[in-house]
């Protein structure tokens, strides 16, 4: 035993190019596994903490609380902390736009506004029943400063109580400026004796059975109402409700699966090159006598001592590259894009590391007994002739290589046929690598496709409505606005909303059994329209009120495009929006729709005294852009140019400009009527959460690349280290450089052909499921990702032959048959 | 006709210390169908030597001409096709591609020249070889002696100036040796093949027309 772990020893350091080839396999599946373990880990728990960050970590709000119950509230087993919050009343503020805000005050201690997410910009937190801090949001438009004294009648009224008002005066003292997640008008004062109500915000123990706890806290305490931190619950109990989380869960474990697959593939082909190359070796000592079981062992013992050099290689290199990683992220676009953040911060903890090292270790012990069991296999004289593998099928080389590719291209053909088995290793690197580029990019283009619907991401920055307002010499200042990209147009019928409250302009309705009747708004009474009830329909005088929304040709080309409808197909028809965004992929009571049309049925209504009809194309809730996203009600898109005579007026334009701010700025000059909307900033916050999980994605992708690469570079090579003596002898013989070179390219071409063949279908089959049970859109074949394979893997290919060819071309013919043979 | 020549050939390993002078300042000619066995002890040159004729390695100084052309005045392309036309080379170890099966084997050099194989010509060498009922076997599939003759028939397959043997049998028991060495005599006489044969047996040896002998990389003798 002794003699066969001293050789071990040995050929470790005589073959230290092999070595280390070894080392580097085990190094990067670790460092890749652990690099995707903390990235899973940082983004799970930014996700998080871009939510704390506004709105503060609590499980659940227990609202109106007794002072008593808080007191029991505190002793329950369940609940780590209580953070009371005191609402002491309403209190109104003018501003200097004659607005009038309303304005809540809450009072709480400076340590529970950290929590609940609070956050003080300016002067200090009020202390005394004197001090008062502002929110942003309401300190806005107003004349009031830092050290301003103030007089607000606050209402403190509890709108339970039977109490009609309850109005007292107080006179404060502001300190301070704070902010709240979504900016709504409140003040925080410093004292609480006299409050309205007290709210209880609630950190659980141990949030992940929230499902038996929390119903029964509620039973408890729950006077008034209670509210469970949804996404903080779900986001900690892996329990999402939410589609779109669902789906970001689904690709991650998809990434972690190729991660896995990846790695598995690294660190077997590590051992199985390594072992390969020592066959000779094995070969030799089998025939000296050395056992099976010494064999093995030192199988194992090359595999204990490379881990214990590779894996925490690994590791370290895999926590660098993170922050790394972070680092250049947040110099990137640190500043500029994560207003909530600020900074994206490394999650470190211990889990990932021991799992990486975990998997590693099964990893390497798998790997080491496969590769066990091939050295068992060890026919010595068989390795000593060097003949392993080798089939003597009778093969008819097909003409066209003979012809075209000559002398080289015969011998690659049966090299290829005939010795399968030296190629093995190669072609399932490359089949590997194309496989999961394939798979790793179509997951990908989900997860982003899917993170643009997430964030709405809009084409335009700029929103206008109320343009029928407008005269026509205003109208032709807001079209003659430069600085634009592009913009969108919708056309309305009526203006509800918009003007006084006239309803012609509609269509109308007159079969109310189209309307949907519902448990939430009764519109329909016996049968007639309720006149207290209209919902969003405006159900009144006998008939319901369809609005009708007509798109500028470029504006209804784009929505049939976003919609997947074919617009030959859709002369005459229109689009009925009759659903909630969010109500696509969820069952919900609120998700109730206003009519009963489905696609192809026909709608009919009266519209200016003429009778209409309109076949549905599609009942969507996908809003079009042009057309504003803020109410909720129902529309019926058509194309203006099917409908010219309708008398439609230009109501709504997204603008794409330039410079936002500016054109914003000159809208507002037109006509003070206009309803102008600025989305530069939220775009901005949008697109950059956006441009960071694209980010993150394509480093993933480079990752998986990268070690793809280095496998399929150490899988040729050490190929071609094992052919050396076959090369010299054809060299001998009387080969030419240029033929040997032509050999060679030709089989890599007819090799890499194979992989392909085989690594795009399992790409396609992968991307395939990936649509289907993941993203749940439909299926489309990867045409871009497969060519880009393609090219790759021929350049790369050929580019790996030529270095380890130049490597051994620059050897001695003699020599190298000379090393061989001895 | 003098088909080879050699003059003042060296060839030098390494550097300063570890300098080894294999050959040193060799001169010889051999005639058209001559058979010449060279001998001497392991380590004195024998297998520089006739690479070096092979022209498959570079000389440090000294010609090789055959048939009257310098071989080492033509790139390592040129001296590839000069290889494959004009020299056949037999190793020890056989040296056999292990994909290709003995037919295959054999043709190789013309295959490289894109030339016909014509089918007569390839059964008669084939019978010469005793190797008609093992065509399409692999090397792996076949004896020592089976091997070597494989090999023998991919140098003569060209009809190339010269043969070079190193060796050819080293790895083989006497009775296969035997049958060997008359096979290169048996085409030494009916096809008039010029033949350079490394040998450490003497038995061997004289059987040959001439015999040189080399003792540290200088021609001692020549009988
Ligand atoms: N590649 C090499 N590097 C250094 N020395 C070498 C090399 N090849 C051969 N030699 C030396 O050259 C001498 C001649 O070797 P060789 O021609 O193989 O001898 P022979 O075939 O007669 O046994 C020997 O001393 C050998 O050690
Ligand atoms: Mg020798």
């Amino acid at each position: 035993m002794r003699a066969v772990k001293r050789i071990v020893f040995k050929n470790l350091k005589l073959n230290k190019k092999r070595t280390f080839g070894t080392i580097l396999g085990i190094t990067l599946s670790t460092m890749l596994i652990c690099t995707v373990l903390i990235l899973f880990f940082s983004f799970y728990h930014i996700i998080i903490a871009s939510n704390t960050n506004s709105f503060g970590y609590y499980h659940m709000k227990v609202g109106s609380i007794h002072k008593d119950e808080l007191e029991t509230l505190k002793l329950n087993r369940d609940i780590k902390e209580v953070y009371p919050v005191f609402s002491i009343g309403v209190s109104e503020l003018e501003t200097n736009k004659k607005e009038i805000k309303k304005v809540l005050i809450l009072s709480m201690d400076e340590d529970v506004s950290k929590h609940l997410g609070y956050k003080l910009l300016d002067g200090k937190y009020p202390e005394t029943e004197n001090e008062i801090v502002f929110s942003t949001h309401c300190i806005k438009d107003t004349l009031y400063n830092i050290g301003d004294t103030i007089t607000l009648n606050i209402n403190m009224s509890d709108f339970k109580s039977e109490e009609i008002s309850k109005a007292v005066q107080k006179t404060y003292k502001i300190v301070g400026i704070a902010e709240y997640g979504e900016g709504r008008p409140y003040a925080l004062v410093g004292d609480a004796k006299d409050y309205m109500a007290m709210d209880a915000y609630i950190v659980l123990k141990d949030s992940r059975n929230y499902k038996e706890v929390l119903p029964e806290i509620e039973n408890k305490y729950c006077n008034s109402f209670c509210q469970q931190n949804e996404f903080i619950l779900q986001m900690e109990s892996f329990d999402f409700e939410n589609p779109n989380i669902k789906i970001v869960f689904g690709i991650g474990s998809a990434i972690l699966f190729i991660v896995l697959l990846m790695s598995i593939f690294s660190i077997r082909n590590a051992f199985m090159i390594s072992i390969t190359e020592q066959m000779k070796l094995y070969g030799m000592l089998r025939s000296v006598g050395a056992t099976k079981r010494q064999l093995k062992k030192s199988v194992i013992l090359e595999g204990l001592l490379l881990s214990i050099i590779g894996i925490p290689v690994g590791i370290m290199f895999g926590i660098l590259l993170i922050y790394l990683l972070f680092f250049c992220v947040n110099i990137i676009v640190g500043e500029y894009y994560f207003e909530n953040m600020k900074y994206l911060e490394v999650y470190l903890s211990i889990y990932p590391i021991l799992i990486a090292s975990l998997l590693s270790i099964i990893n390497i012990y798998f790997s080491s007994s496969s590769a066990v069991r091939k050295v068992k296999k060890i026919v010595p004289i068989e390795v000593l002739k060097n003949s392993g593998g080798i089939t003597s099928k009778n093969i008819k080389v097909p003409k066209w290589i003979r012809k075209y590719m000559k002398i080289g291209g015969t011998i690659a053909y049966k090299n290829l046929k005939r010795s399968k088995k030296k190629y093995r290793a190669t072609i399932v690197s490359l089949i590997i690598c194309v496989f999961s580029f394939i798979l790793a990019n179509s997951l990908i283009e989900g997860a982003l496709e899917s993170a643009r619907k997430r964030f709405h991401i809009k084409d335009y920055n700029i929103f206008v409505q109320n343009i029928h307002l407008l005269n026509q010499e205003e109208l032709k200042q807001l079209e003659n606005l430069n600085d634009i990209h592009t913009s969108y147009k919708a056309y309305y019928s009526g203006y509800l909303y918009h003007s006084e409250n006239k309803s012609d302009g509609y269509l109308e309705i007159y079969d109310l059994s189209k309307i949907k009747s519902n448990p939430y708004f009764s519109i329909i009474q016996d049968g007639e329209c309720d006149p207290d009830n209209q919902g969003y329909i405006h159900c009144t005088s006998g008939h319901a009120n369809l609005l009708i929304v007509a798109l500028d040709n470029k504006t209804y080309q784009r929505y049939l495009k976003e919609l997947k409808l074919d617009a030959h197909k859709m002369k005459k028809k229109g689009i009925l929006i009759d659903l909630l965004p969010s109500c696509e992929q969820i069952e919900s009571s609120q998700c109730e729709r206003d009519y009963v049309y489905q696609e192809n049925d026909i709608i009919e209504g009266i519209y200016h005294g003429e009778k209409m009809s309109f076949e549905v194309a599609k009942v969507t809730s996908t809003i079009p852009l042009g057309v504003t996203t803020h109410e909720r009600s129902s529309k019926l898109i058509v194309a203006l140019s099917d409908y010219p005579d309708m008398n439609l007026k230009l109501h709504s334009i997204g603008i794409d400009a330039k410079n936002p701010y500016q054109t914003y700025e000159d809208i507002m000059k037109i006509n003070e009527k206009l309803d102008v909307y600025n989305y530069a900033k939220e775009q901005r916050r949008e697109l950059s959460f956006f441009y960071l999980l694209q980010l993150l994605l394509y480093c993933f992708l480079f990752l998986i690349g990268g070690i793809a690469v280095i496998n399929i570079f150490n899988t040729i090579t050490s190929n071609v280290r094992l052919r050396q003596n076959e090369f010299a002898i054809l060299k001998s013989i009387g080969m030419t450089q240029k033929e040997f070179h032509q050999m060679i390219v030709l089989e890599a071409i007819f090799y890499s052909v194979k992989s392909l063949i085989i690594g795009i279908g399992f790409g396609i089959l992968g991307s395939f499921m990936v649509s289907n049970y993941i993203l749940h859109e439909k299926f489309q074949i990867p045409y871009s990702s497969i060519l880009i394979s393609i090219i790759f893997i021929f350049l790369f290919v050929l580019l790996v032959m030529h270095y380890s060819l130049s490597k051994i071309g620059k050897q001695n013919i003699i020599e190298t048959i000379r090393n061989e043979n001895i | 006709m003098e088909i080879l020549k050699v003059e003042n050939l060296t060839k030098i390993y390494g550097k300063e210390e570890n300098e080894v002078i294999a050959l040193d300042h060799v001169s010889f000619s051999i005639e058209k169908g001559e058979f010449v066995a060279i001998v001497g002890a392991s380590g004195s040159g024998k297998s520089t030597l006739l690479h070096l004729i092979g022209g498959v390695d570079r000389p440090t100084s000294g010609r090789v001409y055959i048939e009257g052309k310098d071989i080492y005045d033509s790139d390592d392309d040129k001296l590839a096709i000069f290889r494959r036309r004009q020299v056949g080379l037999i190793y020890q170890f056989y040296n056999l591609i292990p994909i290709l099966n003995v037919e295959e084997n054999i043709t190789l050099p013309l295959d490289l020249d894109n030339h016909k194989i014509e089918k007569e010509k390839l059964e008669e060498l084939l019978k010469l070889l005793g190797l008609e009922n093992r065509k399409k076997h692999l090397p792996n599939e076949l004896s020592g002696g089976q091997q070597q003759r494989t090999s023998i028939g991919r140098a003569l397959i060209t009809n190339p100036a010269l043969i070079l043997a190193d060796e050819p049998t080293g790895n083989l028991d006497s009775k296969t040796s035997d049958e060997i060495v008359h096979l290169l005599k048996k085409a030494n006489k009916e096809y008039k093949q010029t033949i350079i044969m490394i040998t450490h047996n003497l038995e061997i040896a004289s059987c040959a027309d001439r015999i040189i002998k080399l003792e540290d990389g200088k021609v001692i003798e020549v009988k």
